[in-house]
């Protein structure tokens, strides 16, 4: 299985990544939201999407909406990764179809919780 | 005008952000002794910058030197930042971050607002030039043998 992290920022696709790294996944990188959109159109093992909410461009809401409305990603779990931690923002992506939401700053250890809670909602597949 | 109140209380908004992004991701807990001005400094300076929109029309700035930077930002990543773009890379990330929770703190205060993405300027000899009637609320963090420096501009 692979993981999309998407964020325009790069230090912060580099910490995912080295978290993704202790939990044994292969890491995808975007950064934006058009990029992320055509990489998941280029494959079909991406299980789990690190979706930024303020991005140049396609915001991380606009590409959880586009992958909710698409049948081929309409179930890949979605965890939001975001310096938007306003309690209306957090309720709006969980209706849009957020998964799970992370609010920077984060601390690595609950990144890698909420990251392992975010696939355990997933079909089950990596949940053992 | 900005009463002491309001200052006070944006202020500490800022002191708060400062504070959990630094411990969360430094491990450190700065130190909020010194809130003047910032120093005329001649080491390399690179600034965050971000427009707000709101209520108030605001510029947030966050001033750190390029060595402090470059302990921060290895804090952060966990490796040395090898090219400059990794360090403005970082340095954007840290006004993206300090921005997103001040804007958090502050939901529901005439001093909400929306973020925007950070610039970011670096250079020797940097200076600021502010009109005095234009309102600045400055909140000065020591943190890693350095120092970190947030401006709020209102600037309409
Ligand atoms: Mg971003």
């Amino acid at each position: 299985m692979h993981v999309l992290s998407v964020d325009d920022s790069a230090i912060v696709r580099k910490i995912i990544r080295g978290a993704l790294e202790v939990l044994q996944f292969d890491c995808l990188e975007a950064d934006s939201g058009e990029q992320a959109l055509a990489i998941l159109a280029g494959r079909d093992d991406i299980g789990l999407v690190l979706l930024d909410w303020n991005m140049p461009g396609m915001s991380g809401l606009e590409v959880l909406r586009a992958m909710r409305a698409d049948p081929r990603w309409a179930g890949i779990p979605v965890m939001m990764v975001t310096t938007e931690g306003e309690r209306h923002n957090i309720v709006r992506a969980i209706e849009e179809g957020a998964n799970n939401y992370l609010v920077k700053p984060f601390v690595v250890e609950e990144l890698l919780q909420k990251i392992s809670d975010t696939i355990g909602l997933g079909d089950g597949e990596w949940s053992d | 005008m900005v009463t002491d109140r309001e200052y006070g209380k944006v202020a500490g908004a800022i002191r708060r952000a400062v504070s959990e992004w630094a411990q969360a991701m430094l491990g450190e807990a700065p130190d909020f002794g010194n809130d003047g001005d910032r120093a005329a400094s001649d080491l390399e300076t690179v600034v965050g910058m971000m427009f707000l929109s709101g209520g108030k029309a605001l510029l947030l700035m966050v001033t750190i030197d390029r060595k402090t930077l470059t302990g921060l930002v290895r804090l952060m990543a966990g490796d040395q930042p090898e090219r400059p773009e990794e360090l403005a890379d970082g340095m954007a990330e840290i006004t993206n971050i300090i921005a997103g929770s001040v804007k958090t703190i502050l939901a529901g205060s005439p001093w909400h607002f929306s973020i925007a993405p950070p610039l970011v300027v670096s250079g020797r000899e940097l200076g600021l030039y502010l009109h005095h009637r234009l309102q600045r609320i400055t909140v000065r963090a020591g943190l890693s043998g350095g120092s970190v420096t947030v401006e709020l501009i209102a600037v309409g």
